[in-house]
């Protein structure tokens, strides 16, 4: 062939190359790294969650070498973990096993309580379980953990004092678990951040769900797993009884907190605007609660 | 006979440090069974216990006596921790002389009159103000704890400067100011008291130093002088703390002795000694004379002390005015709320000896001294207080340490259904009625689900079912509004068995939740 046809052949060749990206193209097909959402079905919560992140990338598509993770996990309780009032131990400890595996510096778990903190911490299995997969628990009831910040998109919630460890961390993973809450109907993801700051009477006396959005604006968490593996139907959020759990076996991941709400307010048995800080956190542009739009991965383990 | 001095001051150490310890332990390090142990020696509350129940614990106020009948008041120097704390105030004083008193006898009988007069008239309250053991204890609870608790702080943060969590940070949420500041008053001038004159509370006011003293009266073994050998120098009396050696008269007297041995190494013909009557010209002057204005106010007091277990129920049986109509605002507690395992407020009331170990050991800080909620007859007796936190369903801390018995040990499930008081909804305070948005914080920390929402005009409203209360307080503590609390608990002034709560709901408390077994999206 002549000069000119090597040439057009060439640059034929090349931005045709460039242009449809061979990666992405394997990625196409296997769809590897493009979802938004994984939802998982059956099995333990551990191996529930080595498969959820898989999916979502691994582990290593959230936390890199040497960062500051901090895992906040529901302690609110002083409960034992078959009633459900607090994130199951064994996928908190599955986490932090995680993330230190692909090299994070330091993994800290933490959760403003409601009662004594000691007692929480213990009787949830969550100190035991972060301990053995080398973890620091960190206490979240010293008023001197607490630093002052401005929240500009706030409606309600214009200043917090939020835990210092959160605010100097590099990665925020939210670990709530999917329960019935006496006012709010369900306790989810964006409300149990409530458990990073330190006046939560402020929240409940200044319009509950204005100020669970408004805090959203400010605190954006990399990653968000829900522990739906027992669901409290009733009574929620501390609960009476092993009775008012169900053994569900479920767990939603992530980056988007507005969507895990969402989802997992479907899990439940609701729609998501049933649930009154979703929509505002929604039209707040904090997220998006429609599920039609994003790529959805479903997972089913057996057991 | 110098070594019984050595012995004294390393048992007392060994004593107050102990004791200090149990009060001050705030993060439950200290096992129970070491707190009873140690609170079964002291006089006052073993006998509280013994006259109005009994059990194995009580037995240490017989113990107590059959030693002071055979060594004279060696409990006050051993056992008292309040009588070491004196000691101990007096020993930083330098160049220190006593001088030889008299007993003041005006003065004990005049103490053992008012104290017999306000026991007739139905209230312990002085005879627990100012027993040594309940003395110390609010000391110990108000201001020592709260002390270490700022230090144990101090170092957990600067443990964090360095990375380190393993000093972990004590909330000091629980300070009852009035009552702090009281306690450290009356302390103070404990305090400046025993650098002054040593002993002299011990000799005066102390209801269980009249008591002992009566007892020593006869004691076997005692500190005496050899007569023949004493020259009445004065030397001895000069490090008296009790002031009860006379040396020109060369007695010295058993029933205001402490037996705390100072005085035996000190004398320089070697003529004091510690035991039994040799038989030498007298011992000393003499056995006091049986019908002495002091043994007639000795014995008084010892009356005074016996009654504490037949308290006269005439005082104790007014009826609290009914609560008809409840106010709006302000929110006003009628009944203070007692803990659990006191059974109510009269069987707490005729026990309690205001020395707060409860309060010491109270995980959620929710027992608070009560200046004012039981009336004169209760000063400083603790109530629930829901302002500073709540009673954790779990714990039964209070009546296993409790060294009277005004708290009883419950077992866990009886603790878990004993109805302390009664929740009260005050709905025209409440956050959903006033401002139309949701709260729920009172149902969200109950632990029986006695306060519960319902769902009226779109908002969650509380619903309040008392017979299921069990009175822990948790929704009061939860209660945001401001100023007055939306929802409380009103004690009831003799507990009973709350009702089992609920745990199948009925169908209209339908919450949504739908078994499904598939990905609803």
């Amino acid at each position: 062939m002549n000069r000119r046809d090597f040439i057009k052949t060439s640059v034929a060749a090349g931005s045709a190359l460039l242009l449809s990206n061979p990666f992405s193209l394997l990625a196409a097909t296997e769809s590897e790294g493009l979802c938004d959402l994984v939802a998982v079905r059956g099995g333990e919560p551990a191996e529930m969650f080595r498969r959820g992140i898989s999916e979502m990338g691994g582990m290593g598509a959230f936390v890199r070498y040497g960062q500051a993770v901090v895992v906040k996990p529901n302690i609110g309780w002083d409960t034992p973990p078959e009633r459900g009032a607090c994130t199951n131990p064994e996928l908190v400890g599955e986490i932090v096993r995680q993330c230190l595996a692909v090299g994070a510096g330091r993994v800290e778990v933490l959760d403003h309580t409601c009662d004594l903190w000691k007692n929480c911490y213990r009787n949830s299995g969550i100190e035991a379980a972060v301990k053995a997969a080398g973890g620091q628990m960190v206490p979240g009831n010293s008023r001197r953990h607490y630093t002052d910040v401005r929240i500009p998109a706030g409606k309600r919630l214009t200043y917090a004092k939020v835990h210092r460890n959160v605010l100097e961390a590099d990665v925020l993973i939210n670990v709530p678990v999917l329960k019935n809450h006496g006012s709010t109907r369900l306790t989810l993801g964006m409300k149990n951040l409530m458990g990073v700051v330190w006046d939560r009477k402020y929240w409940h006396r200044s319009d509950l769900h204005q100020c669970i959005a408004d805090f959203s604006t400010f605190m954006k968490s990399d990653l968000t797993i829900m522990d739906g593996y027992r669901v409290m139907r009733t009574n929620g959020p501390m609960g009476v009884s092993e009775e008012d759990v169900a053994l569900v076996k479920a767990q939603i991941i992530a980056r988007d907190p507005v969507a895990v709400d969402a989802a997992s307010a479907k899990m439940f048995g609701l729609q998501p605007d049933d649930v009154g800080y979703i929509p505002i956190a929604d039209a707040m542009n904090v997220g998006s609660k429609d599920l039609t739009r994003l790529s959805i991965r479903k997972v089913r383990i057996a057991g | 006979m110098k070594h019984l001095r050595r012995v004294r001051r390393c048992v007392a150490g060994a004593v107050f440090a102990l004791m200090a310890l149990v009060f001050i332990d705030f993060s439950g390090w200290i096992p129970v069974w070491v707190s009873d142990a140690l609170t079964a020696t002291q006089f006052l509350p073993a006998l509280v216990r013994l006259l109005t129940g009994g059990g194995i614990l009580a037995a240490g106020c017989l113990v107590v006596t059959g030693l002071t009948l055979l060594f004279g008041r060696v409990y006050c120097s051993f056992l008292c921790p309040l009588g070491i704390l004196f000691d101990g105030a007096a020993r930083l004083q330098k160049r220190r002389r006593y001088r030889s008193s008299f007993p003041h006898n005006h003065l004990r009988v005049s103490v053992v009159m008012v104290l017999l007069l306000s026991v007739i008239g139905g209230s312990f309250v002085l005879v627990d103000l100012f027993g040594p053991f309940s003395l110390f204890g609010r000391s110990a609870t108000l201001i020592a704890r709260p002390l270490v608790i700022v230090i144990n702080n101090g170092l957990s943060r600067i443990l964090e400067m360095g990375g380190s969590y393993s000093v972990a940070p004590w909330s000091l949420k629980g300070i009852a100011w009035g009552a702090t500041a009281l306690t450290a008053a009356t302390l103070g001038v404990l305090v400046w008291l025993a650098r002054a004159r040593g002993r002299i509370y011990c000799n005066t006011f102390c209801p269980v130093g009249a008591v002992l003293g009566l007892f020593s009266v006869g004691a076997r073994f005692r500190v005496r002088i050899d007569v023949s050998t004493c020259n009445s120098c004065g030397g001895c009396s000069r490090v008296c703390k009790a002031e009860c050696i006379d040396p020109r008269m060369k007695t010295v007297d058993a029933t205001r002795c402490v037996v705390c041995f100072n005085c035996l190494g000190v004398c320089p013909s070697g003529s004091l000694f510690y035991g039994r009557s040799r038989q030498l010209q007298g011992t000393g002057g003499g056995d006091p004379d049986l019908f002495s204005s002091e043994r007639r106010a000795l014995m008084l007091t010892a009356v005074v002390m016996a009654v504490p277990g037949g308290r006269l129920p005439a005082a104790n049986a007014e009826q609290a005015p009914e609560a008809k109509g409840r106010s709006l605002t302000p929110v006003v507690r009628k009944l203070p709320v007692t803990p659990p395992g006191s059974r109510g407020i009269d069987h707490f009331t005729r026990r309690c000896i205001s020395c707060l170990r409860c309060v010491s050991a109270c995980p959620s800080q929710v027992l608070q001294p009560s200046l004012t909620g039981y009336g004169l007859k209760g000063f400083m007796m603790p109530s629930l207080q829901p302002r500073f936190g709540y009673c954790n369903t779990g714990c039964t801390q209070c009546g296993q340490v409790c060294p009277t018995g005004a708290i009883e040990t419950l077992p866990l499930e009886e603790k878990q259904l004993t109805q302390l008081g009664k929740v009260v909804f005050v709905r025209d305070n409440c956050i959903v009625i006033l401002n139309r948005t949701e709260c729920g914080a009172c149902s969200e920390h109950c632990p029986t689900k006695a306060v519960t929402m319902v769902v009226e005009k779109g908002l969650r409203v509380p619903v309040v079912n008392p017979d299921i209360c069990i009175g822990c307080g948790a929704c009061e503590h939860a209660c945001p509004t401001k100023p007055f609390k939306a929802i409380y608990v009103e004690g009831n002034r003799v507990h009973i068995q709350a009702e089992k709560p609920r745990v199948h709901p009925p169908e209209s408390l339908d919450t949504g939740f739908r078994e499904e077994s598939d990905f609803p999206f």
